[in-house]
């Protein structure tokens, strides 16, 4: 097949909006697996094992940052050309073939088959026929340049986003994201996203592939590195059949909702955030917010639910976040409406996160979590909404 | 010990395997210059390497057993992690057991170092700042200190090179005076919570003139992924040993004078030979040339104690400013018709002023995330030492050892006031998450009687002891009353009750050993010139922090690599008799 460039914005559009859909899912995808590392030193490590299992920790946590970097910088490429910010994406898991390059998506414990999936996620190497775009990640970005350098239409009129609705560095905590202007930052955007993803010919071990390689090549030095989960951890059912392993524990079931709830409204605020409300005079609120939900709500439950049991139908298998989004998922369009309503579902999982705390059942080191995630979520509602 | 010769003459021998001469060497190297050699008095190499396996090594960091070694250690200061060697002790802080000779009372000269292979910067910081030009030209501008036989042109394009070779994450728009020709290799490390409660607080204040303006540090520490060494994980323990190696130190470029590959998988021209366990004892000057070093005598103390001598073309000595000295005052006068050798010993005294103020939840990122760089210049500096302020990441750790005596502190208050239990713990948890220490570096200036001298006292090979004569003049202490004052009025804006600011009683060394065998014009005043060539031996190079003339208020790592550079591109022209 020869390869198809991209023909005109509507096309370039699709693959901007697909990269953005990309860029979140593997995100959450290295979140997932680097949540079931035993990185704590209750977790049954010491020692140099504890050490080593730490820094596998960070440096995913570093990439699945960056990911979140690269779908700010795709959404900004799509801005430019008069795109609308996209944070929808469907739940996990999807098959092969649905996105570049040719490989399913599933979140899955660490493990050496996971980390040969991020490797392959991350490398150059094409992974099979198809339009140009979708051969790996690498070539959909080289692709997107190309279109950036090539379309045939004069700069004001390819350029016809708003560059105020540009996200800045300073924003969000990212300085080297680049607002898209003109065809030269375009490619540069370009550039910075496939340097960080699959390295350069001068660098091959400073990137993505190369960090997933270098895990890869220290597994065989820890037994037991990660909690054993199930893959896909589901709630909802669609057609009667789980799409992935269904949540059945009471108490999981509970505590996964909260996390869902946690991520939807990061997610929602996050959209807002790119869709012109960095200029909201309540900005630096709804971005400290989200980075509170990021890291002491998300992180936490994520963790939590990777030492919980998914379920008695999977004996000794633990559940992990399953980042579903609700179908009725949505920002209304009046920003102070809709911080209103993202505060009142914090409102509710801070409430549930407090009742499950109370919960005596519990061993305390599972309710003192949820005693800080409530507390955090509160705070997180007072940050989006103060009456 | 018997003496054993080694007859053949290399090219050039490197002693000391820390920051100095793990970048001559790699540089060397890299050039193809054929027969290097590598003297280190430690005995280990923390990475996975062996002489007989050379190149094919591996060169995996190993770290464990330092960490290891730190957890199980009840001593937690900065050389802990470490080993001190028997046969060659390192300089610690406490003064019952210390390697240095000094006055039990009184201003102590307070830094130490370490005798292993890597060097001090195993538990440097990492900062990696830029003297600015004023720096450079002290007597001229100020009528303090002296001038450099350099200027900050020359050094500038040293400067971009060393930031890329050690990695540096900086903020382009902060250079200050410091103007630079390239961008920093990295985006800044990001400010923590307490640098961003710091800026709002201290938002268009001014202090006597200048702003007060709180901007990220620039690093050898990785913001991002580079060299092959991960991003930093904000561990807060950059000091004594980063466990991740996101802090560049100086195995990097040691290994990459042992033949590791880049990260582009290129190999040096010509591995190095490194050489574990050699202690050098003694620089022999040619008898009949006196101008010219015909030998150095080391102890190698692999299976025993030999004598040995080795003999090259050119000698560098990149032993750090009290080691390098004292060898050469072992030296019959090698190096010193100056009389400067040993001289000017110089540090940065660090006044730190500490108080409780808002919330700003310590002990995360790394150790400084945020500094204040616009006290480092202006005419006050005729009168008053230039100070830079930091923001401690770690609460009162440096200036009160927090958290111990926080909470043995907190626990005492409580039950004295019969509290028990929940109580405790919350006035602990809030206590420490209130902590802030400002620490400022001082400038000091050189003094010929502030010097390394030999002691009559042995170590336990029997080689002499250095004794260290110290003292801080009232040039300093101005800058360090000035310093006070600034961060009194810092601390109250950000919240503290101005009857809790305190000080410390003395001023802590900064870990900076600076300016004993220092570089100049006039052979009658300086040992070298700005090459590191020894005035009195055309095949001697010294290098490292002994080569300032004066010291600013930069940490000195960053300038020392960007004069070793320069020092092995002139040693290479001259090695080669071609331009590098």
């Amino acid at each position: 097949m020869t390869p198809q460039p991209i023909a005109d914005r509507h096309e370039l559009m699709d693959a901007l909006t697909t990269a953005c859909e990309l860029e979140h899912g593997l995100s959450l995808q290295y979140l997932y697996a680097a949540f079931t590392l035993r990185s704590d030193p209750t977790d049954g490590l010491q020692g140099s094992d504890l050490i080593r299992v730490r820094s596998w920790a960070a440096s995913i946590f570093f990439v699945a940052a960056q990911e979140m970097m690269h779908l700010a910088q795709a959404s900004n490429l799509l801005l430019s050309i008069g795109g609308a910010p996209h944070l929808a994406r469907p739940d996990f898991p999807q098959p092969a073939g649905h996105y570049p390059p040719d490989l399913g998506w599933d979140l899955t414990g660490f493990d050496a088959a996971t980390i040969d999936r991020f490797v392959a996620y991350e490398s150059a190497l094409p992974s099979g026929p198809g339009p140009a775009w979708r051969e790996s990640i690498g070539q959909m970005y080289t692709t997107i340049a190309d279109a950036f350098e090539q379309l045939d239409l004069p700069d004001d009129e390819l350029f016809i986003g708003d560059p105020g609705d540009q996200i800045t560095g300073e924003m969000v905590d990212f300085p080297l994201l680049i607002e898209v202007t003109d065809r030269s930052s375009a490619v540069e955007a370009c550039r910075l996203i496939m340097v960080e993803g699959e390295g350069s010919p001068a660098d091959h071990a400073d990137c993505h592939e190369g960090i997933f390689r270098r895990i890869r090549s220290e597994i065989g030095e820890v037994d037991e590195p990660a909690r054993p989960v199930a893959p896909n951890p589901v709630l909802t059912e669609r057609g009667g059949e789980p799409h992935g392993t269904l949540v059945t524990d009471p108490v999981t079931r509970a505590v996964q909702e909260i996390c869902n709830d946690a991520y939807e409204v990061l997610v929602l605020a996050l959209l807002g955030f790119f869709a012109g409300g960095s200029r909201d005079p309540a900005a630096p609120a709804v971005k400290a917010a989200t980075l509170q939900l990021m890291t002491t709500v998300i992180r936490p439950l994520g963790e939590l639910l990777t030492r919980l049991p998914i379920g008695p139908e999977h004996v000794g298998l633990h559940a992990g976040p399953g980042f579903e989004i609700g179908d009725t998922a949505s920002l209304p369009p009046h920003r102070d409406t809709a911080r209103r309503l993202m505060a009142e579902r914090l409102d509710h999982a801070a409430a549930s996160a407090r009742r499950l705390a109370d919960d005596t059942t519990l061993p305390p080191s599972r309710t003192s979590v949820l005693d800080g995630v409530a507390a955090n979520l509160q705070r997180c509602s007072t940050l989006l909404w103060s009456p | 010990m018997s003496t054993d010769d080694d007859a053949h003459v290399h090219d050039v021998v490197i002693v000391g395997a820390g920051l100095a001469g793990s970048v001559i060497a790699a540089e060397l190297a890299e050039a193809g210059i054929g027969d290097v050699v590598v003297l280190e008095a430690g005995n280990q190499a923390y990475f996975d390497w062996s002489p007989t396996h050379g190149p094919e090594s591996g060169f995996t960091d190993r770290r464990d057993g330092l960490l290891q070694t730190y957890f199980a250690n009840p001593d937690k200061e900065d050389n802990s992690p470490y080993p001190d060697l028997a046969y060659a002790p390192s300089p610690m802080h406490d003064s019952d057991t210390d390697y240095f000779v000094q006055p039990p009372a009184g201003q102590r000269f307070d830094s130490t170092y370490m005798r292993v292979v890597g060097g001090t910067t195993y538990h440097w910081l990492g900062i990696a700042i830029r003297l600015l030009p004023h720096d450079f030209e002290m007597r001229s501008r100020y009528g303090v200190g002296v001038d450099w036989p350099i200027d900050y042109e020359e050094i500038e394009p040293w400067y971009a090179r060393a930031e890329q070779e050690l990695g540096v994450a900086g903020d382009d728009t902060c250079a200050g005076p410091a103007w630079r020709s390239t961008p920093y290799p990295m985006p800044p490390i990001p400010h923590s919570y307490l640098d961003e409660r710091l800026k709002e607080a201290v938002a268009s204040d001014r202090y006597d003139g200048p702003p007060v303006e709180v901007t990220p540090p620039p690093v050898a520490r990785n913001s991002i992924p580079f060299g092959g060494r991960p991003a930093c994980a904000g561990s807060n323990n950059c000091t004594p040993i980063c466990p991740i190696q996101a802090k560049y130190d100086a195995t990097v470029h040691l290994k990459r004078a042992l033949g590791q590959p880049d990260v582009s998988g290129r190999r040096v021209a010509r591995p190095v030979d490194l050489r574990l366990g050699a202690l050098l004892v003694e620089v022999v000057a040619d008898r009949d040339s006196p101008q010219r070093i015909e030998r150095l005598e080391y102890i190698d103390v692999n299976g025993g104690l030999t004598r040995r001598s080795i003999r090259a073309r050119t000698y560098v000595l990149a032993m750090h400013a009290v080691e390098s000295a004292k060898v050469l005052l072992s030296s019959n006068g090698v190096a010193n018709r100056s009389g400067q050798v040993g001289r000017n010993l110089m540090d940065h005294p660090c006044q730190m002023t500490y108080a409780r103020t808002g919330p700003v939840h310590p002990w995360r990122g790394p150790l400084v995330t945020g500094t204040i760089e616009t006290f480092r210049h202006g005419p006050e500096l005729r009168e008053r030492a230039a100070i830079r302020p930091e923001f401690q990441n770690t609460g009162w750790s440096w200036s009160t050892f927090s958290p111990g005596t926080t909470v043995s502190a907190a626990i005492d208050d409580m039950l004295g006031q019969g509290l028990i239990g929940r109580a405790i713990t919350e006035r602990i948890a809030d206590d420490l998450r209130r902590e802030v220490t400002i620490d400022s570096l001082l400038e000091q200036l050189p003094d010929p009687s502030n010097q390394v001298l030999l002691s009559d006292d042995r170590d336990p090979i029997g080689l002499p002891r250095p004794k260290l004569v110290y003292s801080i003049d009232g040039y300093t202490h101005a800058g360090g009353d000035f310093a006070f004052g600034l961060a009194r009025s810092i601390l109250t804006a950000m919240g503290a009750d101005p009857e809790g600011v305190a000080a410390t009683a003395t001023y802590d060394g900064a870990g900076h050993l600076l300016g004993t065998h220092r570089m100049g014009d006039d052979p009658s005043t300086s040992v070298t010139d700005s090459f590191g060539r020894c005035h009195d031996h055309h095949n001697l190079r010294l290098v490292g922090c002994g080569s300032f003339p004066t010291i600013g208020t930069a940490n000195p790592s960053l300038t020392l690599v960007a004069l070793a550079l320069r020092t092995a591109q002139d040693m290479i022209t001259e090695l080669t008799g071609r331009q590098s």
